[in-house]
């Protein structure tokens, strides 16, 4: 016996199952178009079309994280699959109050890669994304029509204090974010004190969220 | 480490998911006692949020959505309008679910072969998901009387505070269909009342709502399938 909702799925904003009309969610998604949360409304129904149009908004910003991750093909484009697998299961169980659905995605897309970096047991052991490549990627986040100029602003302007960071707080970061490792393993690695290995970490994590405005927060 | 100082510097770390395992265990213990640090930790998990979707992209290779496609498993809601797969598991059910007399008419008309221009019957399954993952349901619907019955088993018993509400769903609206309980054994079944504009609605949803029903889906959607 459940005494009580297990789960809250709040839906602070209208959402709607494809259809070809035009839905209007606040004025965000363009005539034709379908939000996020349309395709995930859709999934939950066991609409295989939706799954596709996801991955072709998503897609490649899903396989770009696991690529970074693992350095393989072939562990990416696996890793890929388990995301969407695991949308399709899990769609039912989104809840909107909690992250947006490209969020969720690339919460999924990174633990599992880093999930499977560690069972292969290559964690920390190649080298890693360069934060450089951030600051010349093109936003690929901009696909949802439900997004807005607001988010892309945000992003720029956390690649831009990533630009800024020292590169010593640059390195560890990327060991953590890319590569799951601990705090302990990354100063192993680096060969420097665990507690300095925390500290670069933290001033770069409060660095960064001290660049982006209230905005960029739920 | 009990030192509050000490957790707010973990924090970052624990957003991050990079925290040794006697650290990760220190910040858990002590964020149901903090507002103040579960706030902070949520103002991090936005940075790492943003790091993930700034990261570069990649192009997969050619056929990867095929294959996904192909691959994606678990039973999903049928759109099948066959009643007949279902009757067998579903007919005891709605007998000994029987509310109204109308009921004992819906199984005599499903039972039996109509007759040419007879009201034309919609049948749908839903499947559970989550909590109610073994759950499974059956919904048949009049389309010329606009009534309709659902039948479901598998679904967990509720306390006295709460029930099974049924949704339609159509766009971004829920609209209520019904209040149901299931029995010790996860059986319930509910008349449905099939509103005029009833071919709009795109699929059915079940959750879990007080018991006096609710205007709007408060809890998790346990089952649902398209119509």
């Amino acid at each position: 016996m459940i005494s009580a909702p297990s789960l809250l799925r709040n839906e602070p904003v209208a959402r709607g199952i494809p259809a070809a009309r035009r839905t209007v969610e606040s004025g965000t998604t363009q005539a034709g178009e379908q939000s996020d949360h349309d395709l995930i409304d859709s999934i939950a129904l066991g609409d295989q079309q939706a799954v596709s149009l996801l991955y072709r908004r998503y897609g490649r910003l899903a396989y770009g994280i696991a690529l970074r991750v693992l350095g393989d093909a072939s562990a990416a484009e696996e890793v890929t699959q388990d995301v969407f697998q695991r949308v399709w299961e899990k769609a039912a169980s989104y809840r909107a109050d909690k992250a947006r659905v490209s969020t969720w995605l690339m919460r999924i897309a990174r633990n599992r890669a880093i999930d499977v970096s560690r069972q292969r047991g290559s964690a920390g052991n190649r080298e890693t994304a360069a934060w450089d490549d951030f600051e010349s990627t093109v936003d690929t986040l901009s696909s949802d029509p439900a997004d807005d100029i607001a988010r892309s602003h945000c992003r720029d302007e956390l690649r831009t204090a990533l630009a800024t960071l020292p590169d010593e707080q640059r390195r560890a970061l990327t060991l953590a974010f890319f590569q799951g490792l601990t705090h302990q393993r990354i100063a192993e690695l680096l060969v420097e004190p665990l507690g300095t290995v925390k500290t670069r970490i933290r001033d770069a994590m409060r660095k960064l969220r001290g660049s982006i405005g209230e905005e960029c927060t739920p | 480490m009990n030192d509050e100082h000490a957790i707010r510097d973990l924090l970052p770390g624990y957003a991050l998911g990079c925290l040794d395992p006697e650290d990760v265990g220190a910040v858990r213990a002590h964020l149901p006692r903090c507002a103040a640090c579960r706030v902070e930790l949520e103002s991090y998990g936005v940075v790492v949020d943003l790091l993930a979707s700034a990261a570069p992209a990649a192009e997969p290779p050619a056929g990867l959505e095929l294959r996904i496609l192909r691959g994606l498993k678990a039973p999903r809601p049928s759109r099948s309008r066959s009643w007949r797969p279902a009757l067998s598991a579903m007919a005891a059910v709605f007998v000994a679910a029987l509310v109204t007399g109308n009921l004992l008419q819906w199984t005599g008309v499903i039972q039996r072969p109509g007759p040419a221009g007879a009201t034309p019957l919609m049948t749908a399954t839903l499947a559970g998901t989550g909590d109610a993952r073994g759950a499974y349901g059956t919904v048949v619907l009049d389309m010329g009387e606009r009534e309709g019955v659902l039948a479901v088993t598998g679904l967990p018993r509720l306390d006295v505070a709460h029930r099974y509400q049924v949704w339609l769903i159509r766009g971004a609206e829920r609209r209520r269909a019904g209040l149901f309980s299931v029995d010790a054994q996860g059986y319930g079944s509910v008349l449905l009342s099939v509103p005029v504009d009833f071919r709009d609605f795109r699929g059915l949803g079940v959750s879990v709502e007080p018991a006096g029903g609710s205007p709007v889906p408060t809890g998790a959607l346990l089952m649902s399938g398209a119509l």
